[in-house]
């Protein structure tokens, strides 16, 4: 028989030293304890043998599609396909819809969709293999699509939680993949995909102007639909996130720079499915940190990264794809509101509610803690004991590592003295 | 009307160095007697005080006094398309509101920026009186500020008796640079009106010493003060910043 539930006594004793959840995301082993027993948790939720019976597998993908790194520049490539016809597979794609479920109904939505992969290097995205260019057309789709993968063999489940991706489920090589139905491609999508001598960049900001999804444009830059024709290749879509992320920050970045200032401590936050984000916008030029804490137990680390109103050139190493994932959000709405600001994102998970589920959580909360209406201050002292009541972890140790709040009381301003 | 023209591209790329250290875009103020800038960077922390006098142009003609605002990635990018001995060529197009830089080299290549509408005026000269003025060689401080900036995020400059520290502290250990005035020394005028220290904020410091191009500089600081890093630019030009200090953590 199947276990589809983890005895409960499985988790009662994580060993799990203080901030490593937050680096390792249950993906490297760092704490030592083989499989990762949040992965086991999620594991366990999905009954993979009864989803997918044979060698044909007929559905409608949400469109999704997954580029694997491993193995860079020949990687894993296909569409993941669900064995379920009909429009309600769109939501397996959107997380931004996911908040309000629960981790179990994400993780079962999730793992009943099979990723189907074959072998191809990265370059060969114009005139590929058929199952590619059948894959390309489905990216396209903004729209669920009915399709047909014949598989090599049946799914296994081999999981593959990055902890920046969506959780993946069960996958399977594949032979031969084509689409049922007719993709519905807007408008714009199939502008900016067809414009073969414009760069990636380029690309990826026209959509993301023409108001398509992150997701749409994620997927479309990953499975090398966007860019000069000589140049595209397909993007692992672990990268492909946090590039596009970045593409869009950088360019909101530079508008950002040109509005006045805010005049009043602001704080936004929101919480959901053992996540919280608290941001607390300050009335100076733009400067960013992310702060991101995991709650796992008496000892706990803060990881940051940061940058002045210069921007960054280099890659946020310690807090990694969130760092980017948040910035996004909060760049969009001072983008609209045409002011700027300096912000502190402050990242909290408690992994005994949270499975590695990907980014996206992030910047989906950033967007609804900033869509909700605020609180304001005037001075960083009262924000400061208003975002105290948020957390769950005391606010001096995200303080303690935080450069910004460093900067932001023992730097002195050229004011002062001239 | 205004119309520059530079022998060398070295220079130019100095400037340009110089500018992205701490702007975002840069406001020339060009006059009949040469370009000048002076702005404070978007967190009010540092300042940059430039004076390019008309001589260090091979021709320079100015008719009365133009504000120009240039974005500074702009520029730097520019900037890394010219060669060393490019023969540069600025001007300015009033009518389409462009500036326009010529690189004469074996061939002619011209590019013209748009100028923006600046965030800021320039900003008045004010006169600050400092404790103590030091001149060192320039390749000595760099290496200072770069060993400290290894342990720590700030850097305290002391200045007592005869000698010049650099120091800081972090979460891994602590590094210290000491300098003696002397003859040989690296640091060659120590001139101290009272003994001083100060805190200064490193990203700052590391980032204007790659724009240093002299060989020597002036460093002039007080108590709790701003310091200034002064030094020369193509002679007779002059660039001089100016960082806020940071105040000691409880």
């Amino acid at each position: 028989m199947v276990q589809t539930r983890l005895a409960p006594n499985a988790l009662t004793k994580p060993t799990l030293t203080e901030g490593m959840c937050a680096q390792c995301m249950g993906h490297r082993h760092l704490c030592g304890i083989n499989p990762c027993p949040i992965l086991l948790r999620a594991k366990s939720l999905v009954n993979i043998q009864s989803a997918v019976k044979g060698r044909t597998l007929f559905g409608s993908s949400p469109p999704g599609v997954f580029v694997g790194e491993f193995g860079y520049p020949k990687v894993l490539v296909g569409p993941l396909v669900p064995p379920i016809l009909g429009d309600e597979t769109a939501i397996m794609e959107k997380p931004d819809l996911w908040l309000d479920k629960t981790i179990n109904d994400i993780i079962s939505m999730r793992f009943s969709l099979v990723r189907t992969k074959a072998p191809i290097p990265v370059d060969s995205v114009i005139d590929g293999p058929r199952f590619l260019q059948e894959t390309q057309a489905l990216a396209l789709s903004e729209r669920p699509t009915d399709s047909e993968a014949v598989l090599i063999k049946k799914p296994t489940f081999s999981t593959l939680i990055t902890g920046r991706t969506l959780p993946l489920g069960p996958s399977a090589p594949l032979d031969d993949f084509v689409l049922e139905g007719n993709p519905s491609i807007p408008r714009a999508v199939d502008r900016i995909t067809s414009d073969t001598d414009a760069n990636a960049s380029t690309g990826i900001l026209e959509l993301f102007q023409e108001r398509v999804s992150t997701q749409h444009i994620t997927r479309l830059f990953s499975i090398g639909l966007v860019g000069e024709i000589r140049r595209r290749r397909l993007v692992p879509t672990r990268w492909s996130i946090t590039a596009v992320d970045d593409i869009i920050g950088k360019q909101l970045h530079k508008r950002v720079l040109h509005y006045p200032m805010i005049n009043d401590y602001e704080v936004y936050s929101a919480n959901a499915l053992g996540n919280t984000v608290v941001i607390l916008l300050l009335p100076t030029a733009w400067q960013y940190e992310a702060l991101e804490c995991w709650l796992t137990g008496a000892n706990l680390n803060v990881i940051q990264d940061d940058e002045t109103y210069k921007g960054r050139s280099t890659y946020a190493s310690s807090v990694v794809g969130a760092y980017y994932a948040a910035r996004l959000p909060i760049l969009e709405v001072l983008d609209r509101r045409r002011r700027q600001a300096g912000v502190i994102a402050f990242l909290e998970t408690d992994p005994k509610i949270w499975v590695p589920l990907g980014v996206w959580r992030f910047r989906s909360l950033a967007k609804r803690a900033l869509e909700e209406s605020g609180k304001k201050f005037s001075t960083l002292e009262e924000s400061l004991d208003f975002i105290r009541t948020k957390l769950h972890s005391p606010l001096q140790i995200w303080l303690n590592r935080s450069r910004v709040y460093e900067r932001l009381i023992t730097q002195t301003t050229l004011d002062e003295f001239l | 009307m205004f119309h520059a023209i530079l022998d060398s591209g070295k220079i130019w790329k100095q400037i340009v160095d110089a500018l992205t250290t701490i702007l975002t875009e840069a406001l020339f103020v060009m006059k009949e007697d040469g370009i000048y800038l002076r702005q404070v960077d978007p967190l009010n922390i540092a300042m940059i005080d430039m004076v390019l006098p008309a001589e260090i142009f091979q021709e320079y003609s100015c008719k009365g006094t133009h504000d120009i605002c240039l974005g500074v990635d702009e520029l730097t990018k520019i900037s890394k398309r010219m060669a060393v001995d490019d023969k540069i060529e600025l001007s300015l197009d009033e009518d389409d509101n462009r500036f326009e830089i010529k690189m004469i080299g074996p061939a002619v290549r011209k590019f013209k920026l748009q100028m923006i509408k600046p965030l800021e005026t320039p900003r008045k000269p004010r006169g600050i009186e400092f404790d103590v003025k030091a001149e060192m060689f320039a390749d000595a401080f760099k290496q200072a500020i770069k060993d400290v900036s290894v342990v720590s995020i700030n850097v305290k400059i002391i200045a007592q008796n005869d000698t010049l520290i650099f120091t800081g502290e972090g979460d891994t250990g602590e590094a210290e640079v000491a300098l003696k005035v002397g003859e040989d020394s690296a640091l060659f005028d120590l001139d101290i009106k009272t003994d001083s220290y100060a805190i200064y904020p490193m990203k700052y410091l590391s980032d204007i010493i790659k724009a240093v191009s002299g060989d020597s500089i002036s460093l002039q600081f007080s108590t709790h003060k701003p310091i200034q890093i002064g030094f020369g630019i193509a002679e007779i030009g002059t660039i001089k910043f100016l960082v806020a200090p940071r105040k000691e953590r409880r």
